[in-house]
């Protein structure tokens, strides 16, 4: 299990490969209306849907093995790229800042850009995030 | 449909309600944030949570849709630049009553294909008015023609 003290700024990872399916969009726009990315053709997919999908890649590939206590929100999203239907995901990370919260030291907060990517390399969907680590020497 | 022509910086509108049911809640965690304190009211005990609640990935679908596919307020919606500010600030449970305070903040000038550039702070509350999550959403939306 990995706690605060084990993660170091800077650090980065790669995770996953996520096939975009017709079937998948369907159940999600299904349920969901959300607004297109700006200036994407009418083929492309809804660019929150691919926020939904790395916080997936992020669970199975990263939160499994993490001291995580949740998540208090993501400073900015944005879509560079459009996504299309058979599209291959990968998520990459890299970790921006980590500091102990004053008014809760059993925890530290940690800063990090979260980067949906395309087959060919390009940035679908970038997010910077926020999450919450509990600490090594504090955990019970 | 409301057009960007019909916005104005300092508008206030107030969308809902929505929410999710539990089985909604869990098939969301399924598919797209299977944490354990989101699949069961057990592993949610342990935590902050307290008892089963909704991931804030799909209180953001919910407050999107809220704004997106809204007969009360139809806005001729043509994309989404960005979200800002996305906030999670108090859990979301099953069949929560949540509605939405839209507050219109910046209206930009007309860009490409009839389409003005809107910022909009949303603020998600529920039904005790606790505000549960926040967002600024800056769109694409179609001028009047």
């Amino acid at each position: 299990m990995r706690y605060w003290e084990d993660l170091a700024v800077g650090e980065t990872h790669r995770y996953g490969r996520y096939e975009l399916t017709e079937k998948e969009h369907a159940d999600f726009v299904s349920r969901f209306a959300v607004p297109a990315v700006v200036g994407a053709d009418a083929d492309a997919v809804p660019g929150y849907w691919l926020c939904c999908i790395a916080m997936r890649l992020l669970v199975d590939h990263a939160l499994t093995d993490m001291a995580s206590l949740g998540s208090p929100g993501v400073d900015r999203i944005d879509w560079p790229t459009a996504a299309r239907i058979g599209d291959v995901l990968t998520l990459s990370t890299e970790l921006l800042s980590a500091r102990v919260l004053e008014s809760r030291p059993e925890m530290g907060l940690i800063k990090q850009t979260m980067t949906l990517e395309n087959q060919r390399g390009d940035a679908v969907a970038r997010m910077w995030t926020n999450a919450l680590v509990a600490r090594r020497e504090t955990a019970s | 449909m409301i057009a960007f022509d019909d916005l104005m910086p300092g508008q206030v509108v107030v969308l809902g309600p929505t929410g999710a049911s539990r089985d909604e809640v869990l098939a969301f965690a399924r598919a797209y944030d299977p944490q354990p304190f989101h699949l069961s009211d057990e592993a949610a005990s342990q935590t902050y949570f307290g008892r089963l609640s909704a991931s804030g990935w799909h209180t953001g679908a919910l407050m999107l849709d809220l704004l997106i596919n809204n007969p009360d307020w139809p806005l001729a919606c043509r994309g989404c630049h960005e979200i800002r500010d996305l906030r999670w600030r108090a859990p979301v449970y099953p069949d929560d009553r949540l509605s939405a305070r839209v507050t219109v903040i910046d209206c930009d000038v007309p860009e490409a294909q009839g389409a003005g550039r809107v910022t909009l702070d949303l603020l998600l509350s529920n039904q005790d008015d606790a505000t549960v999550a926040q967002m600024t959403a800056v769109l694409a939306v179609a001028r009047r023609i």
